[in-house]
């Protein structure tokens, strides 16, 4: 059955394999030439403690805007996982759709095995392409990281163990739909569709609620508080204007306060702005860059759970319940 | 070994509210080729899929060559050879990948029955499925049924969608497998044409029912049409099944399932072909009349 299962997903299998030697061939020559800048510049000694006006003041803004590209790409390279997983749930739900899962279950081979096969087949290719781009990510990203820390969602999302589960998320919801629906082009789609907004809901509500995050309070005239450098590598939730318990000021415009405190790149300002008295405090709340690994472990847990679960059930569903 | 090919004890299955299949009590004996005739949604694909282990019954049991297909599928698969509806193939294999995996799921498999079997349909190994006709993929997916050694071979409409020349052929095939291997045969099909031919026993099912189940040679020795002057049934009906009366203004026509010699000699008697009579009974049926016995259909002109 092995040999069957995998000749039923030869074409998914070289579509992936020549997706990813054409993104490996654009991507490893830029990686290389990111890396001797980074290395030209000196950046890896400068650490992230960079003082404007400094050198390292200087070259870090200039490098970090001239690989803003490759930063934009990434967010979108998160999607690459998932729609591999669609391709490799496209040879099981194929089999529904067309019929020959009759064929196949009518040789001597048992439908467990069949199911068995299959499943396995299309999470091992899922797994490892998911590892091969997690892996490609984090090469790639190394010197930007350096930098900006690894909690920003193109880098946290791209990096360590969280693509892997998300791909087992897209591959689960799809052969779940897949096993109830038999069709295979809705099917997907709509697995595309609900892995969206899966994603929308764990980058936007649930994440930052997986680990009990820092809670910082500050006098503002009076320095102390996270320094810059570590707010800017860690996935700050909140910062506003407070008390001195940490209580948030009412109507104090929160990018205003960002942008005067001068903690956060990447600031719009909009709308009046108040600006923070000299004896206000200033409270944020964050989960360090030094968390990131226990942040991955939780959300792969969650996320890749889930999506075995609705692998399982994929399985469990063709066996009782199609003929 | 006396034990049937197919047995079935009350079986049904249903799906939702409705019964595809019901208190179907069936035995076909080992080594014959039978027949399994009935209008669209009889129930046909229904009792080869529970035949087969596609299915689980909702009521009674099946057992295939002695086991139950759904519970002991390593008992019943290999020795069944299984062409299902549209003989659904990959239609991206080739067909040298098509027997490999015939090979790859089936101990008992015959490659040099498959090869020999693909060069006699004058068909390349590296042909792709998909760009074979349909007779042509029936008798791949017929013979990739027939490498496996079964002892029974299922097939569910295995000639619905072939035009008369590949129907021909693709039934002369099974004819010769059968001679050659001695193993039995049922298969499900709408069109009773050539039946006759190939198969040595009938079953007729209906709305999920079975009408009729016996030998071709007793039903056709069983059956005869009565015509006469135009009169009533009553009499002929006191010792015969009437299956089907139709009236025109003179004459009075009787298709019947004699219970013994019809002796009278108020009735011309005239032997009736397959065709006609399975029309009958599916006229019976239609007729919303249940099963045969002492019922029938009147069909007025």
């Amino acid at each position: 059955m092995i040999w069957v299962g995998w000749r039923q997903q030869r074409t998914e299998t070289l579509i992936a394999g020549a997706v990813l030697v054409v993104i490996a061939a654009i991507v490893i020559p830029v990686g290389i030439h990111m890396a001797s800048v980074y290395t030209h510049e000196g950046l890896a000694a400068c650490g992230a403690n960079a003082q404007p006006g400094t050198a390292c003041g200087l070259a870090i803004p200039s490098f970090q805007i001239r690989f803003n590209l490759l930063d934009i790409l990434f967010t979108w390279s998160t999607l690459l996982p998932p729609i591999a997983a669609l391709l490799f749930a496209a040879p099981f739900i194929l089999d529904l759709d067309s019929g020959t899962y009759r064929l196949l279950w009518t040789q001597s081979i048992t439908r467990r095995r069949w199911i068995v096969t299959k499943l396995g087949l299309g999470i091992a290719a899922t797994v490892l392409v998911a590892v091969l781009l997690s892996v490609l990510a984090t090469w790639l990203r190394a010197p930007l990281d350096h930098l900006n820390g690894r909690l920003g969602s193109s880098t946290y999302d791209a990096e360590g163990l969280v693509p892997i589960a998300y791909a087992l998320l897209a591959l689960g919801v799809a052969v779940a739909l897949g096993a109830v629906w038999r069709r295979t082009v809705p099917a997907l789609l709509t697995a595309f569709v609900l892995y969206v907004v899966a994603r929308a809901f764990v980058d936007s509500w649930l994440r930052q609620r997986l680990v009990d995050a820092t809670r910082v309070t500050w006098h503002i005239g009076g320095g102390g508080g996270p320094s810059n450098s570590t707010l800017n590598r860690a996935l700050v939730i909140h910062q506003y204007l407070s008390d001195k318990t940490g209580r948030a000021i009412a109507g104090a415009n929160e990018i205003c306060v960002r942008t005067s405190a001068g903690a956060l790149p990447h600031t719009r300002i909009s709308g009046p702005c108040l600006l923070p008295s000299a004896h206000g405090y200033m409270t944020v709340v964050f989960i360090p860059a030094s968390r990131f690994w226990e942040l991955q472990a939780i959300e792969f847990g969650i996320v890749a759970g889930i999506g075995a679960l609705l692998v399982a059930a994929a399985g469990w569903w063709t066996y009782r319940r199609i003929a | 070994m006396t034990e049937p090919a197919l047995s079935t004890h009350g079986l049904g299955r249903r799906y939702g509210s409705t019964w595809a299949l019901r208190d179907c009590d069936l035995e076909i004996p080992p080594g014959t080729v039978t027949a399994l005739v009935g209008p669209n949604g009889a129930g046909k694909t229904t009792l080869l899929q529970l035949a087969v282990g596609l299915l689980a019954p909702t009521a009674g049991n099946v057992r295939v060559l002695g086991h139950d297909p759904y519970r002991q599928p390593a008992q019943v698969l290999p020795r069944v050879g299984f062409v299902a509806q549209e003989h659904p193939l990959p239609r991206r294999f080739t067909i040298a990948e098509t027997l490999r995996l015939g090979r790859e799921l089936n101990p008992t498999w015959d490659d040099g029955l498959a090869a020999r079997r693909i060069d006699e349909l004058g068909l390349s190994p590296a042909q792709r499925v998909g760009t074979l006709s349909g007779g042509q993929q029936a008798q791949v997916a017929l013979t990739l049924a027939l490498a496996k050694r079964p002892q029974l071979l299922l097939l569910d409409e295995p000639v619905a969608s072939l035009d008369p020349l590949a129907r021909r052929e693709f039934l002369n095939t099974v004819v010769q497998a059968v001679a050659d291997a001695g193993i039995g045969v049922v298969l499900s099909s709408h069109i009773v044409a050539d039946l006759e031919r190939i198969c040595d026993r009938l079953i007729i099912l209906a709305h999920g029912r079975t009408l009729l189940d016996g030998a071709i040679d007793d039903i056709l020795a069983g059956h005869r049409v009565l015509t006469g002057p135009r009169s009533s049934a009553e009499r002929v009906e006191r010792i015969h099944d009437v299956i089907r009366e139709s009236h025109t203004e003179r004459q009075t026509t009787l298709l019947v399932r004699a219970n013994g010699h019809v002796y009278d000699a108020f009735w011309e008697l005239h032997e009736v072909d397959l065709e006609e009579i399975v029309l009958a009974y599916l006229g019976l049926d239609r007729a919303g009349r249940g099963t045969p016995s002492g019922r029938r259909a009147v069909v007025s002109r």
